[in-house]
């Protein structure tokens, strides 16, 4: 058993072990409050019985599937609306556009999704809208930053170069800014979850497990709730794994620079 | 073999992509085998009988003999109650609960007021969210449960609509008992009123004019949700099946945009909201898509004026005018603290009801309790006038100039309580309104959302009338109070003006004679349920089939329709008073099958049920 020592300490490396180590201890502290300091939350034996019945008669798994479907889309979507809109920020005639764009993640979507529901008349139109909405108006706002953050010195040096100016923005701020770039989608694409079940709750039609949840909280079943919720969580994980997986593939060198980055 | 780096970010480009097709495909094979959504098929909701009482709704009602003297307006100061017990209390913007507002004088208990009278200390503060509603009361239960005996989290009552009452209570209760024990579940002890006209189904005309038309429509509302009750107690007395799949669409059905709320309903339509839905028929998919788009609303005030403004082109199909007992407002507390407290409870019921019959005999008392809605409610662009209003009910011009019928509730007193729930002389519990909104609207969401509410809580466990009893005890015994309860007139005679509901009834004779089999019993109390949750005038039409002298066939119709009207009567005298059903026989002259076969010939012998008002 490693010292528990650098553990302790800012800063400090711990090896891969100990790091589960104290993961797993955590997890066993959650869970032993869960069983036992639970009062009115549900317990993990009625949390797993309503997961079996919403995956055995309500079809949890196609609901899910609903669910993601219309969450890559939306992230697709909304990835090419903004990564393009920050890239076209370089031009100094755009940037206030492109600015004052950013600005939308301050506006509640409470109203909006009337005006939202006329001008897509309804159905799966709109939930896509109103998540590419959510979406874009964080990940605009991250992705302008990661455009921003570009060193000078890495202009210059690519203007040295001999390269047009196209190709110094394809270069260095395109391809060069890669890594942040996934970073900035990993972070906002968290936001789509939130928003899910409020699109999903205000369009039904297709169902989907935000729709679910919706339900599970009129009828006030609170393991249902806890049981779709954890859904949530773990698809959430996936996802996050899975764009993790992406960039390390696609930007093997984005790791190489921080003191994590070779795991722990 | 060795891969250049571009050679394996390839490799693990592909590699990662056959996962994540294996991850959707995998969840696709499960959805189609047995862990996807089942598709729900379309039924006919259970009918609903014995609800109501009366007709000749546009003349309003009539109170009973007993007149109340005026009690002086509260004023707008705190009362200063030392030492007095407190309630808080939750409620909806409901204007049912006009003398409920009126008796407190404010949000907090004012000076002069029937409750400061009662020496009691009650704070009113308005919530329109359910969950909001469960949570506090569960709040209470909790501090209770931790040994406060007067908890200072969560609320002491809160008010919702009765026939909504059994969802409710049974995922409120079904946490409670879990948690706390049998004790501290959440029980009903009385009533502040009625909604009267502002909870309906809006839809085009041609569904008042031929109700069958609304075959194959779309509705937005709250599923589950006392409006949507209204609607599925129409297709009920019409026999149009309902499609409670939220995701499907059938032709032959009713189907449903499920909305978060009544006001949401309004927006869809006034936005012409439209969806893909699959189609299915009987059942089963049909293999086809189809665009489907808002043609009706369930709502209640102010949303149906959103509607009526917004867009129009929708009128009040049905609404709590006709179905007048389908909709009390029900109070609902802790029972274990109701226990503790049961003085607290008693003089709170007191004021409450003192408060229904100042406003609905002294029109001053009205605009008060309207001013103290304003400042409870706190509705923006809803002043005391705008409260007042809609509890009387207009009827106003929608956008495309069409008259529409907004708002209309009704406070209760001690009187109508009784008769509520079936304490007043000539009524049971056992065959009171209440009850019988209870149950129907309860086994209506179960029998079709079994996954979301598979049973409601036996009425016993969730009903106490012993606070109304001793209030009633003290105000001279249920005689003298219901006295002044509210009572309906039927006048006129033949065919009702304008039908509600039409449908066939399945009701069993011995062959042959008047005489009611042993399977009659159920179906006619299955009748008298359905007809409690309205006062509409009701026609009972016997038929027969042609076999036989056609003279004694005519004479056997009237006999069978003569039975079920003195069934009906003698469960009840007071939801079906004198003049309120009336008989028509027609012999084996209206045939709705051929009489050559004996399928047709069992469907010629009928009872056929209309209900309508004289308006």
């Amino acid at each position: 058993m490693p010292s528990l020592g650098p553990a302790l300490r800012p800063n400090q490396w711990v090896p891969q072990r100990t790091y589960a180590t104290m993961a797993a201890a955590w997890a066993a502290l959650v869970i032993l409050l869960w069983l036992f300091g639970a009062g009115i939350f549900p317990s993990p034996a009625r949390v797993l019985e309503a997961l079996r019945n919403l995956t055995a008669s309500q079809g949890l798994i196609g609901e899910l599937l609903t669910s993601l479907t219309l969450f890559a889309e939306a992230l697709a979507v909304a990835v090419a609306i903004s990564f393009t809109l920050a890239y076209l920020s370089v031009v100094p005639a755009l940037r206030p556009i492109v600015t004052a764009l950013t600005k939308a993640r301050f506006l509640s979507l409470v109203g909006f999704t009337f005006v939202f529901t006329i001008w897509f008349s309804g159905g799966h139109a709109l939930k896509l809208a109103l998540l590419v909405f959510g979406i874009s108006a964080f990940l605009l706002t991250s992705m302008v930053d990661v455009v921003a953050s570009v060193p000078t010195e890495k202009l210059d040096h690519a203007r040295t170069l001999r390269m047009g100016d196209w190709r110094v923005v394809w270069e260095v701020v395109v391809l060069g800014q890669m890594g942040p770039a996934f970073d900035a989608i990993r972070q906002n694409a968290a936001m789509g979850w939130m928003m899910l079940t409020m699109v999903e709750g205000l369009v039904r039609g297709e169902g989907g497990i935000g729709t679910m949840l919706v339900d599970q909280q009129k009828h006030f079943n609170l393991a249902a709730i806890v049981a779709v919720q954890g859904v949530f969580l773990i698809a959430g994980f996936f996802q996050d794994a899975f764009l993790g997986w992406l960039k390390s593939v696609l930007v093997p060198s984005a790791a190489l620079v921080t003191a994590r980055g070779k795991g722990g | 073999m060795q891969l250049t780096s571009t050679g394996q970010k390839t490799v693990r480009i592909i590699g990662g992509l056959a996962v994540i097709a294996a991850i959707g495909f995998g969840l696709k094979y499960a959805a189609s085998h047995g862990y996807g959504r089942q598709i729900m098929r379309a039924i006919v909701p259970e009918k609903v009988s014995g609800l109501d009482a009366g007709s000749d709704i546009g003349n309003g009602f009539a109170t009973g003999s007993g007149t109340v003297a005026f009690a002086g307006l509260p004023s707008d100061r705190p009362a200063d109650l030392p030492g007095a017990p407190e309630v808080r209390i939750n409620f909806w913007a409901w204007n049912s609960q006009m003398g409920c507002l009126y008796s407190n004088g404010g949000p907090v208990t004012t000076e002069g007021s029937l409750m400061a009278k009662q020496g009691i200390k009650v704070r009113i503060d308005r919530q329109d969210d359910n969950t909001q509603l469960m949570a506090q009361l569960t709040a209470l239960a909790k501090g209770l449960h931790d040994g406060q005996a007067q908890p200072r989290e969560g609320i002491h009552f809160i008010g919702i609509m009765g026939d909504g009452s059994g969802a409710f209570l049974a995922a409120l209760n079904k946490q409670l008992i879990d948690s706390f024990g049998e004790d501290y579940r959440a029980e009903i002890v009385g009533s502040c009123g009625y909604s009267r006209g502002e909870d309906k189904l809006m839809g085009p005309q041609k569904w008042r004019d031929n109700p069958q038309s609304m075959r194959g429509a779309v509705v937005a509302g709250v599923l589950r949700d006392g409006d949507w009750n209204i609607a599925q107690r129409f297709m009920g007395d019409n026999g149009i099946p309902n499609n409670p799949d939220e995701t499907t669409y059938d032709p032959n059905a009713v189907n449903w945009v499920n909305t978060s709320s009544y006001v949401e309903a309004a927006e869809k339509y006034v936005a012409n909201y439209c969806e893909d839905r699959r189609v299915v028929e009987n059942g089963k998919a049909t293999g086809q898509t189809r665009r489907v788009c808002v043609d009706g609303i369930v709502t209640w005030t102010p949303a149906d004026v959103t509607a009526a403004k917004g867009r129009g082109g929708i009128v009040s199909i049905v609404s709590t005018k006709e179905y007048t007992s389908q909709m009390p407002h029900v109070i609902i507390g802790i029972h274990k603290w109701n226990q503790q407290n049961r003085q607290t409870v008693e003089k709170m019921l007191t004021a409450f009801l003192q408060g229904g019959d100042q406003v609905l005999h002294h029109p001053q008392a009205l605009t008060r309790a309207a001013q103290i809605s304003q400042q409870i409610y706190n509705e923006s662009g809803a002043d005391a006038a705008y409260w007042e209003k809609y509890y009387r009910g207009v009827t106003e011009p929608d956008k495309t100039g069409v008259p529409v019928d907004l708002g209309g509730s009704k406070a209760n007193n001690l009187a109508d309580n009784l008769v509520l729930f079936g304490l007043a002389p000539g009524t049971t519990p056992e065959t009171s309104r209440f009850r019988a909104t209870y149950t129907v609207f309860g086994n209506i969401v179960s029998q079709q959302y079994p996954d979301l509410v598979p049973s409601v809580p036996p009425i016993d466990q969730i009903l106490d009338v012993s606070y109304l009893q001793a209030v009633a005890q003290r105000a001279g015994g249920a005689q003298t109070a219901a006295a002044a309860a509210e009572t309906n007139t039927y006048t006129g005679s033949g065919n009702v003006s304008r039908v509600v509901g039409r449908r066939n009834v399945s009701i069993t004779f011995e062959t042959g004679s008047a005489t009611f089999t042993p399977e009659a019993e159920q179906q006619l109390q299955q009748l008298f349920d359905e007809l409690s949750i309205n006062s509409l005038a009701v026609e009972i039409h016997g038929h027969t089939d042609n076999v036989g002298n056609p003279d004694a066939n005519q004479q056997l119709s009237e006999d069978r329709a003569l039975a079920v009207k003195q069934w009906l009567e003698q469960r009840s005298a007071s939801t079906f008073p004198q003049g309120r059903i009336r008989i028509f026989a027609h012999g084996p002259t209206q045939p709705i099958e051929s009489n050559r076969t004996a399928e047709g010939r069992a469907a010629n012998r009928r009872v056929e049920i209309v209900i309508g008002t004289n308006s």
